[in-house]
């Protein structure tokens, strides 16, 4: 292998498009410092050489600055706006819905169901929350069926 | 950094979902009260005779009673106030005759349920006890509840329009970063695509809202017209005025499929921001 050669095929490698663009539109976006910078014309005659050296290396540190300071915020955001938009988007359902069913179908129900209760005589043996309490009832406070369950489990085994 | 911006402001900000929407306490434990004691009133009902039972039944129905009347001025109150929440300043002349007309509307029922209230005494008999439940019942039957809807309608389309708003605002905003994208030579035709596909959502959302509120606003305007007309008439008559059951309009139901249909494209739209927040989100990682 000829070093010499190798060396000159290296000297032709350049970046992907998307690359360049992206790594121009990075450097484009950072915001500009506050501080008032010398005069480039100035720096070009006095330090004309120094300044490509410092300005190459700062193109590179912005580049880093950048590329990870945008992947932290992403980091961030990756959780914080996913969750925020599924939030928002909950939001924006109960936000149009909640009227009608809290103001008005929860509350006319129940007042529905009691002028019923007021007016009618007997009870529906079938009411379903008579029968979810004796359920209840039945479960917890009657011994005699935790007896029964006990004397089948025996029975069983 | 237009990236950035373009995942900022794909987390929008909802403006409509404020106080108004936060569940009201005194409503829900008003109809959990409601519930406890018409489930009390059950249990007493379904004792065996006794002594006491004709009593304590009465004395249970009477106590539904009262918590029934008390739901109701919590609620009537509760409308009052998110009819009030809309206000004046941003309403036209026509709304802002509409929302006096559901304030003054309040104000009759509340007077209502008060006299049912004063009509409640512990010596009432029981049968005069269901009369006043089965007058109670058929008022809210025929008056109550359809205004109510009305009402509910006529705040879901504001509701509406603000939310309408915020997401043109978030489309806006976003256009902004996809112009900053595409003149930095990033890809953006899937972002783009994605864009037309939101704004075309949110334009189909403002056409509804837009019918929505034009059908609300004519039909309760010859509402109230009817209304003064039958007044007018009352009064050269001279018949004594009885509350009169309003109809609902025929095209209520279409006012409230169209405000539906907005909020699902709206919906929409927001799922799409989330897709183009996804895509953004690629283009730097």
């Amino acid at each position: 292998m000829n070093p010499i050669k190798e060396l000159r095929k290296l000297k032709n490698i350049r970046p992907e498009e998307i690359f360049i663009k992206r790594s121009k539109f990075l450097i484009l976006q950072i915001e500009p410092q506050t501080k008032q910078a010398p005069s480039f014309h100035e720096l070009i005659e006095s330090w004309s050489s120094l300044f490509n050296i410092a300005f190459t290396f700062g193109v590179i540190m912005l580049l880093v600055i950048a590329t990870n300071n945008l992947n932290k915020k992403n980091i961030a955001f990756a959780g914080l706006v996913d969750t925020k938009l599924q939030e928002e988007m909950t939001h924006l359902t109960k936000g149009i819905e909640e009227p009608s069913l809290i103001y008005y179908t929860e509350s006319n129900r129940a007042v529905s169901k009691a002028l019923d209760e007021i007016e009618k005589d007997k009870n529906n043996h079938l009411n379903e929350r008579v029968l979810q309490n004796e359920i209840k009832e039945l479960k917890i406070e009657n011994p005699i069926n935790s007896k029964i369950d006990n004397l089948l489990e025996d029975f069983n085994e | 950094m237009a990236i950035i911006l373009i995942l900022v402001t794909l987390w929008p900000s909802f403006g409509f979902a404020g106080e108004d929407n936060k569940k009201s306490e005194p409503l829900k434990n008003a109809v959990e009260t409601l519930n406890e004691t018409v489930d009390k009133l059950i249990d007493i009902k379904d004792e065996s005779s006794t002594a006491t039972k004709a009593k304590l039944e009465k004395r249970s129905r009477i106590d539904t009673f009262r918590e029934i009347l008390k739901l109701s001025f919590i609620e009537i109150e509760e409308v009052k106030i998110r009819l009030n929440n809309l206000k004046n300043e941003t309403l036209k002349k026509e709304e802002i005759g509409i929302k006096e007309e559901f304030l003054s509307g309040l104000d009759k029922y509340e007077a209502h349920v008060n006299n049912v209230e004063k009509s409640l005494e512990d010596g009432l008999a029981l049968e005069e006890l269901k009369i006043l439940a089965k007058d109670l019942k058929n008022w809210r039957v025929n008056e109550y509840q359809p205004t109510l809807e009305r009402i509910f309608d006529f705040l879901f389309i504001f509701q509406s329009k603000s939310l309408i708003a915020t997401a043109k605002n978030r489309l806006d905003k976003i256009s902004e970063d996809l112009a900053k994208i595409k003149k930095s030579g990033l890809p953006i035709t899937k972002l783009q695509k994605l864009f037309n596909k939101a704004a075309i959502n949110i334009d189909e959302a403002s056409i509804l809202v837009n019918e929505a509120h034009k059908n609300f606003v004519s039909s309760s305007l010859k509402d109230l017209e009817m209304a003064s007309d039958t007044e007018q008439i009352l009064k050269e008559s001279e018949t004594p005025t009885t509350p009169t059951a309003k109809q609902a309009p025929a095209n209520v139901n279409s006012i409230r499929i169209n405000l539906q249909k907005a909020l699902i494209n709206i919906k929409t739209a927001y799922q799409t921001f989330f897709e183009m927040y996804s895509i953004a989100k690629s283009l730097i990682i």
